[in-house]
């Protein structure tokens, strides 16, 4: 536990090969808690083929243990915890029994990304929201003419869940507590940056990009504690380049 | 990047730029150009996230109308309820507008080609590029606007009417040139087909999906007697026509470009709409992906990339003024959350913008005016947002389930 500086305002750069490190500082966790006698050993090869379809057991499994950097413990339950493209994979490699490190994130920003995850994971299926973002999928290869698709038209409650407003509560966050709320959700996904699935860190930049529409340079400036390293004439040369976006 | 002493954390400019950035719409990003210089230098030269800017961008069916003095052409947003200005004329410019002004003819990758001032103008309105379009008087139309994969560059496509022959011609845009690229097969060459070729692209315009350009059916002859719905197809690498036959005889088919880039086609039939996507180019194998059961009778719909679809319905006659309605069916569930009024003096087209802030080098080589000269022909002054009003009456139904008739793809070699 790091005690020699408050753990709020000590951010160094997020770690961008976190799957490997928490991997390996879980396989290291689990080594030295030699009594979780429950917890499963490496995976054997024999069994490895058998583990395709964890969903099944994930009810019974117990829930998997952050560690938060400033030593609290937060526990997510294994359906809330599929929704983390990371905690998947240790799922089903089987690492994720021993206390997993969730190093640079403080414990109430955990506390409200696992809330998250809590509330979306029961209904969270990876192919819907495939299929949501791409209605056309990729047409089989091998193809008879005669084959049909026609899809009963039903009226579906986009919303049955009333996830939508419960979203919308919890995303009205003040600035500071959301952008740590987005920088945790990526690094737990290990985004690449050309897709974004949708999900907390869709939902928290989409919140910061409305919030910025209508707001000027300087109050983005602000927003983001970015220095202007313009000279006065160089920024009055760029609002006259594109005046009109400046207007109103 | 420095910590700050509030407390908050400092997000990492990639995840600033291409997380939030990307989502904001054309305004804002230029605006964050003046923020500070590393963002300035990604928002302004960096072609991969202008293009993946672009791709994000909303695809929003164009409108076109008249108010008073005012031409205007918008894009219409249902999803917040606006019509955004896209570009406008008025009378108090000196140039002087006529009847024809002011239309969109043709709209790809942000870029539109316009009448406008009474002659042809390219333009991105994003980046407020502008230039004429010196084509010759004998281009009786505009068949399609697209880009050439092989070389980039931008190329328009047109019909000259020669001998009362359909002869088409390719324009790089930049190149100065206009190359002839033959005649379409003959149902399409010659005969009325030519003469009724303008007045179709006015009311169904082509579209561009994988790379060929195709153009709505009509009913022609075949050998041997009798008519068939007949659909052109050009092949902008190859430069080449082909005739097929449309997947289903209905005579209201509707064309458009599927997110997936392939060929989509809603066919109306009166109180249901069936959505075709094509599987297949070389084999022409279609498949019906639903059909949705349409609560009112649409005399007009526009369907969207994702398979939803712009319907616009009658309102009714006992009101002083002709009004519509214009409602968004989804392509997934045949829901309608929200009906909209529609003034009748609106007219959308069956072309979509998506803004983008690529810009284009032969915008300079056309002859064009960014130094100012062109404010004599000002298309972009004096824009404003028009809310336009939702039908507060309107009650979405629950639709019933359809029982799925057993249909097969069709196959036509």
């Amino acid at each position: 536990m790091d005690s020699t500086a408050d753990p709020k305002g000590k951010r160094p750069l997020y770690q961008e090969d976190g799957l490997a490190y928490a991997r390996a500082a879980a396989a290291a966790a689990s080594a030295t808690a030699a009594d979780e006698a429950e917890a499963k050993p490496k995976p054997k090869p024999s069994s490895s083929s058998e583990e395709a379809k964890p969903e099944p057991e994930a009810e019974e499994m117990p829930p998997l243990v952050l560690v938060a950097e400033d030593g609290v413990e937060v526990r997510i339950s294994r359906p809330a915890a599929r929704m983390s493209h990371m905690l998947r994979l240790l799922m089903e490699d089987s690492c994720a029994d021993g206390p997993i490190p969730a190093p640079n994130v403080h414990s109430d920003i955990l506390d409200l990304v696992v809330q998250y995850c809590e509330k979306h994971g029961p209904y969270y299926d990876p192919e819907a929201s495939e299929r949501a973002r791409n209605p056309f999928p990729p047409f089989p290869v091998e193809l008879t003419p005669t084959v049909s698709s026609i899809k009963p038209v039903t009226y579906v409650d986009p919303d049955p869940h009333g996830l939508k407003d419960w979203d919308k509560d919890f995303i009205s966050l003040d600035n500071s507590t959301l952008f740590e709320v987005i920088l945790v959700k990526r690094i737990l996904n290990l985004l690449d940056l050309s897709s974004t699935p949708q999900d907390l860190l869709d939902l928290g930049t989409t919140m910061v990009a409305d919030m910025m529409r209508g707001k000027k340079p300087e109050e983005i400036r602000e927003i983001f504690e970015i220095e202007n390293d313009y000279t006065p004439e160089q920024e009055a040369e760029l609002r006259k380049e594109n005046a009109w976006a400046f207007e109103d | 990047m420095a910590e700050a002493a509030g407390g908050a954390p400092q997000l990492p400019d990639d995840l600033i730029i291409w997380e939030i950035l990307m989502r904001l719409p054309v305004k804002p990003v230029l605006r964050c150009r003046a923020v500070c210089r590393s963002w300035r230098r990604c928002l302004t030269s960096d072609a991969k996230f202008l293009r993946a800017h672009h791709s994000r961008q909303p695809s929003l069916p164009l409108v076109t109308t008249q108010e008073g003095q005012e031409k205007r052409i918008d894009a219409m947003d249902h999803r917040a309820g606006e019509r955004r200005p896209v570009a406008r004329t008025t009378a108090t410019a000196t140039a002087t507008a006529t009847a024809e002004d002011l239309d969109v003819l043709a709209s790809c990758d942000g870029l539109l080609v316009l009448i406008a001032y009474g002659g042809l103008y390219i333009c991105n309105p994003a980046t407020r590029q502008l230039a004429p379009l010196p084509l010759p008087s004998h281009v009786s139309c505009i068949a399609g606007l697209y880009p050439h994969r092989p070389s980039g560059s931008y190329r328009l496509l047109c019909c000259v009417k020669t001998d009362g022959r359909a002869v088409y011609h390719v324009h790089a845009l930049g190149s100065g040139e206009l190359r002839c690229v033959g005649e379409p097969p003959e149902p399409w060459a010659s005969g009325d087909v030519v003469t009724m070729m303008p007045m179709m692209e006015f009311l169904k315009p082509h579209v561009l999906a994988g790379g060929r350009l195709y153009w709505h059916p009509l009913k022609l002859p075949v050998k041997g007697g009798g008519k068939v719905n007949n659909m052109l197809v050009f092949d902008t690498v190859a430069e080449s026509f082909r005739h097929v036959i449309s997947p289903v005889d209905g005579a209201c088919i509707e064309l458009f470009e599927t997110n997936d880039g392939t060929l989509g086609l809603y066919d109306y039939n009166g109180d249901t709409a069936d959505l075709w996507v094509l599987q297949d180019y070389e084999r022409w194998v279609w498949s019906l992906k639903h059909r949705i059961k349409l609560q009112m009778m649409p005399f007009f719909l526009l369907p969207d990339t994702n398979g939803d679809m712009i319907v616009l319905s009658e309102k009714g006659e006992n009101t002083g003024l002709r009004w519509q309605y214009l409602q968004n069916i989804s392509g997934t569930d045949g829901s309608s959350p929200t009906r909209y009024e529609w003034n009748v003096f609106l007219n959308l087209k069956k072309l979509r913008f998506k803004q983008s802030l690529v810009r284009h080098p032969f915008f300079s080589m056309e002859g064009s005016n960014n130094d100012g000269a062109v404010d004599e022909k000002p298309l972009f002054e004096g824009l404003s947002t028009v809310t336009v009003d939702l039908d507060d009456d309107y009650e979405p139904h629950t639709e019933e389930s359809m029982v799925p008739k057993s249909a097969a793809g069709a196959s036509h070699p």
